[in-house]
């Protein structure tokens, strides 16, 4: 990308106002989001910059009394490499994209000078006030590095402040300085030497180097050895010993992911429970009290009871990056993925999917390539994710009822089925729609720090808002729509249930037999509810579609209220079998289950049926909400329908011939 | 023909701990571009650190991890050949 700079300097402001400014632009791993963080505490706000999946973060802070905005510009090396990010970058420095900043504070990572300052060098080009953050010098003068800001300050003709982003050094310099660029008279006039605008990236290093060597002594060239980053990285890339540990810190990651999300994750469920019981107390039956408790209670529980996963992911994921340990795990799982046509990078991504697709994809932001991204993302669901487990659970359990150890094969074979599915579809994917291997593999492996805590809560935060305010929203919305279909229309008690009813309130029944008797009258209830709803109704219509998989209608109804989410189908067929509408699975609903008989009296669930319907949960895209998801990170709606059309076909195609198959070697 | 001391050889033909300087890369544009925004600039001087999968390069005090296929497509002319024929060496980073 050639640059083209602003020619003419824009009107200087006058002070430092409302509507003021700042940009925030930096290598990757200089400590950018840390500076941010410490500008402008904790009240950012994060979207994308428009038209993209690219994130924006922006925030305020408080400069000589205003309130001025800062924006937080993606991680850039150099702004003339091809990529999302400079492109996004570039445009806003050119006024493209969005307004002009009034200053741009470029961080400069004081352990990799002569890097940092060739992206100066073409920032300074652009004509924007710019003020430099020398930061890390904490880690510069451990290694013996000494600066002279101001001969650095001269050459470049612009103010340069050393600061500590992780201990808030030098801020309040940094803070001064902005509003000095802000409220200055004349534009800095830029250094002579200055390599014109579109200099090869060469002439730039050589000027950046003349300015290292004028500004910095000690081991500015990198003929200095770290031999402890020497020693990590053998061990952190080593064939085994990084395997092992990406193992163990993967094994860790997720162990404490699980153990932690559970408890808020049963928190959540319990408080949106006990609202819709408060609701059910104050407001009289009807329509009205079904939409709240049921139906917007239910769909906001439904939204929020992703929040923990996410939090706690983007929390560890946060602190994991910010060691460094990252970028050398990509290596490690490069290896293996990279023949499937996906990056190094999607191991996050795949790992966490096995608790939920929903974090999984939203992690995808970790990989560089968009190729690579839309490739993970697509592939994704296709991990057994914790919702299928109680389906897996009764499924296995009806197959292989009294033979553990075989339900127990089953249950590790779905896991493999489905990561198997993900990887051959990356590479169908790779060979025709998205064209191109994962890009070979090039990383800066920075220094390893010491993670920080403050950055992780932030992240975690962000995350958890913006999963919120772009895709809660929807899932709420389809919640509703999705308990609609399977509540309406209203059912009238059967004869049966009529007749249950005043057997219970004849008077001389005893109040336990009473209670027997009401009891059964609402599970018949709740069945000829289910059955004559839309959802029962769409399950009849769709069921000769289902027929060559040996589903009758019933189980077809357990597949489209799946939906929703896929743990419903265990409390449909359990309303469909007479049971209650909990979706545990206990010995009582398997044994209930097992004996559901079709319209023309036989089994339900034969091993050809229940084989067939495991095989396509394990495929299959039942969940609006990763769709969602899937919309809103890939930026577009059709791959969310490429990939619902997708898996829905593999998963059907896939059932099939286990069901004809096991027809044809005689098992029924 | 015996090998020339200057000729330029894949990056995974050095040792760990050798010297060298970037000849040239066989990449395509997006990877050459994102390894020259790393530093990796022509005729820049690097350090292998570690070999196998993946290559470790320093390139000043930049670290750059490239997958042993990169690593192969990055021609080198190693430090201790260019020292014995300093004036050839010079005349191609000059050109
Ligand atoms: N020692 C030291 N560490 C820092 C400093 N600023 C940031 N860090 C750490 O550097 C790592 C990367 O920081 P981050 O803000 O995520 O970098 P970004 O990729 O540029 O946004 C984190 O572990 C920070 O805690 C600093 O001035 N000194």
């Amino acid at each position: 990308m050639t640059a083209v700079p602003v020619s003419a300097p824009p009107a200087r402001r006058a002070a430092v106002g409302a509507g003021t400014r700042i940009a925030l632009l930096g290598n990757p791993n200089t400590g950018k989001t840390t500076l941010f963080n410490a500008l402008c505490s904790a009240r950012a706000k994060t979207s994308n910059f428009p038209g993209t999946t690219t994130e924006m973060r922006t925030g305020h802070c408080e400069l000589a009394g205003q309130r001025v905005q800062v924006i937080d510009l993606p991680g850039v090396y150099d702004l003339r490499h091809a990529s999302p990010e400079t492109r996004i970058t570039h445009g806003v420095f050119t006024g493209a994209r969005a307004e002009l900043p009034d200053v741009v504070v470029v961080i400069v990572d004081a352990c990799n000078l002569t890097r940092n300052l060739v992206l100066v060098g073409e920032l300074l080009s652009y004509g924007r006030p710019t003020v430099v953050a020398l930061n890390m010098v904490d880690l510069a003068r451990r290694r013996g590095l000494s600066l002279n800001v101001g001969a650095m300050s001269k050459r470049l003709g612009i103010p340069v402040v050393e600061t500590v982003a992780r201990t808030g050094e030098g801020l309040e310099a940094l803070r001064a300085a902005i509003t000095g660029a802000l409220t200055g008279g004349e534009p800095p006039a830029h250094p002579g030497d200055l390599p014109p605008a579109g200099a090869t990236t060469e002439t730039l290093t050589v000027w950046a180097d003349s300015i290292v060597a004028e500004s910095a002594s000690g081991p500015v060239a990198g003929g200095h050895v770290d031999s402890f980053t020497e020693r990590l990285d053998r061990a952190f890339t080593h064939p085994v010993l990084g395997v092992l540990s990406f193992a163990a810190v993967m094994a860790l990651l997720f162990w404490t992911l699980f153990t932690l999300a559970t408890l808020p994750m049963d928190l959540i469920e319990a408080t949106f429970a006990g609202l819709g019981s408060l609701v059910r107390g104050y407001v009289s039956p009807g329509p009205l009290r079904d939409l709240v408790t049921d139906g917007i209670v239910g769909g906001i529980a439904g939204s929020v009871v992703f929040l923990p996963q996410i939090c706690l992911l983007f929390f560890f994921i946060s602190l994991l990056e910010d060691t460094g340990y990252l970028a050398r795990a990509a290596f490690v799982m490069d290896r293996l993925l990279y023949r499937f046509g996906l990056p190094g990078h999607a191991f996050v991504p795949l790992l966490t999917s096995h608790a939920c697709a929903l974090p999984g994809i939203m992690s995808t932001r970790l990989i560089p390539d968009r190729r690579d991204r839309l490739a993970t993302i697509l592939v994704a669901p296709f991990m057994s994710c914790s919702a299928r487990l109680p389906v897996y659970v009764l499924l296995t359990s009806l197959i292989f009822a009294g033979r553990p150890a075989l339900a127990a094969l089953a249950f590790v074979g779905c896991y493999l089925l489905g990561a198997t599915a993900a990887m051959f579809s990356a590479v169908l994917f790779g060979r025709t729609i998205l064209k191109g291997r994962a890009r070979p593999m090039v990383l800066e492996l920075p220094t390893y720090k010491l993670p920080s805590f403050t950055n992780a809560l932030i992240t975690a935060k962000d995350q958890g808002l913006r999963f919120l305010s772009t895709a809660g929203t929807v899932i709420i919305a389809i919640c509703i729509v999705m308990w609609w279909l399977s509540a309406y229309p209203k059912v009238q008690p059967t004869p049966e249930v009529m007749t249950l009813r005043t057997q219970a309130a004849t008077a001389g029944v005893s109040p336990a037999s009473a209670q027997v008797l009401e009891a059964r009258a609402d599970r018949l209830q709740q069945r000829a509810e289910q059955q004559g709803s839309f959802s029962g109704q769409l399950g009849r219509i769709v069921e000769p579609v289902f027929r060559p998989l040996g589903f009758d209608s019933q189980l077809t109804v357990g597949v489209l209220t799946s939906f929703l989410a896929r743990e419903v189908f265990v409390s449909t067929m359990s309303v469909l079998v007479g049971g209650g509408g909990s979706s545990d699975v206990d010995e009582g609903v398997v044994a209930r289950i097992r004996t559901m008989t079709r319209s023309d009296g036989t089994l339900v669930f034969t091993p050809a049926t229940s084989a067939a319907a495991l095989v396509f949960f394990v495929l299959a895209m039942q969940c609006l909400p990763t769709l969602t998801v899937t919309r809103r990170e890939t930026g577009h709606i059709k791959y969310a329908f490429l990939q619902f059309g997708y898996m829905s076909t593999v998963a059907y195609v896939a059932a099939l011939l286990v069901h004809q198959g096991l027809l044809a070697v005689g098992v029924s | 023909m015996s090998p020339h001391p200057a000729v330029p050889v894949p990056l995974t033909t050095l040792k760990a701990g050798a010297s060298a300087r970037l000849h040239e890369t066989r990449l395509d544009e997006q990877t050459r571009s994102l390894l020259r925004s790393l530093g990796l600039t022509d005729a820049a001087s690097l350090r292998v650190c570690k070999c196998g999968e993946p290559y470790i390069i320093q390139v000043r005090t930049t670290r750059i991890g490239v997958s042993s296929d990169v690593a192969s497509r990055i021609f080198v002319v190693s430090d201790v050949e260019v020292r014995s024929d300093d004036s050839r060496a010079g005349q191609r980073a000059a050109s």
